[in-house]
């Protein structure tokens, strides 16, 4: 799944106009509906029955959606910072390779100054910047799999979201075509709820899979010991 | 030249490989920069655990980036010193070292 930040930022925009066409043929259908049926006995109680349902319905998808796009923004602050990381692991690999042409152009001076002290410690700051660099390309590749979590996340919103809109602005275009159409419109809503329940499950999934990847590069690591950068001279 | 330990060494030799290793901890300072801006300083549900573990792997490259860099520098002075000891100039010392020795 491509993801850059105008593409997500489009998508986002996407979902929030979709919220909004929910809100507002809502209430037009809604409007329409009462406006014409409600002051008629029986019929009208049983319309308003079907109405308040569907308008219940509503209200629970919007509101779960309000929340789900709360955190919409952090997706977007992975992938720069993904960009950043990237750029790191490049630097560092540059430093080791540095650090190892240094070393085999000089290995014998190394061995003449401070009695060896330098020969056993040096190879170690590029073994340590070549590790650096290996984390930096993981937490890289974390960072990447989080933003798409959330793009993959947000487009399976989209996606769910579309019958509902259709089948609000078809409602909210014809008026009253009878119960069974807000009847149809609760069961699409229920289904897009359930799909929205779904995409919850798989996003959690994707975010915790990225944590524990992260959470396994902290702590002891070879080329770290102690966990400090490698000691070079006699201190 | 010969040094006095008895052992081969080249004092411009010395002052070149100090200059790099001064170059390497620049560039392992800029990473520290760097990686420091990395930190994620927003919250949210469901993102929580991952921006809590994101900032522990932020912390602990940030410190090595700057450990990294400093031990680079202390090889650059080392080198520095040595040079000095087979006759190197404050001027050579202080070109070697980007001014942080002399």
């Amino acid at each position: 799944m491509g993801f850059t930040p105008a593409a997500y930022d489009a998508l986002i925009k996407k979902l929030q106009d979709a919220i909004q066409k929910i809100q507002e043929d809502t209430n037009k259908f809604v409007a329409e509906v009462s406006h014409d049926f409600g002051w008629i006995p029986f019929i009208g109680g049983m319309v308003k029955a079907a109405l308040n349902k569907l308008v219940k319905l509503v209200d629970e998808l919007l509101q779960r959606l309000a929340q789900l796009l709360e955190p919409a923004f952090i997706p977007t602050f992975f992938w720069t910072f993904g960009g950043t990381w990237n750029t790191i692991a490049g630097q560092a690999s540059g430093v080791s390779s540095t650090i190892a042409s240094q070393i085999q152009a000089n290995g014998d001076e190394w061995q003449g100054i401070a009695g060896g002290a330098y020969a056993n410690g040096v190879p170690d700051q590029g073994s340590a910047a070549s590790a650096l660099s290996s984390m930096s390309g993981s937490v890289q590749s974390a960072c990447t799999a989080l933003a798409i979590a959330g793009y993959t996340f947000y487009m399976a919103l989209v996606v769910g979201l579309a019958g509902v809109v259709g089948g609000l602005a078809v409602a909210a275009a014809t008026g009253w075509t009878g119960v069974g159409a807000i009847v149809g419109l609760c069961v699409a809503i229920g289904a897009a709820l359930l799909t929205i329940a779904t995409a919850v499950g798989a996003w959690l999934l994707g975010i915790a899979s990225s944590t524990r990847s992260l959470q396994g590069m902290v702590g002891p690591n070879g080329s770290f010991p102690g966990g400090k950068w490698p000691i070079a001279t006699a201190q | 030249m010969s040094g006095g330990s008895g052992t081969n060494v080249n004092r411009a030799g010395l002052l070149a490989q100090a200059k790099v290793w001064d170059g390497q901890s620049q560039t392992m300072g800029t990473i520290s920069g760097e990686v420091a801006g990395c930190k994620m300083t927003t919250s949210g549900w469901p993102w929580n655990d991952a921006i809590t573990a994101y900032n522990q792997v932020v912390a602990q490259i940030g410190g090595w980036s700057s450990e990294g860099a400093q031990q680079m520098l202390a090889i650059c002075g080392a080198l520095c010193t040595a040079a000095a000891r087979y006759g190197a100039t404050e001027e050579q010392i202080v070109s070697a070292s980007d001014g942080v020795f002399h």
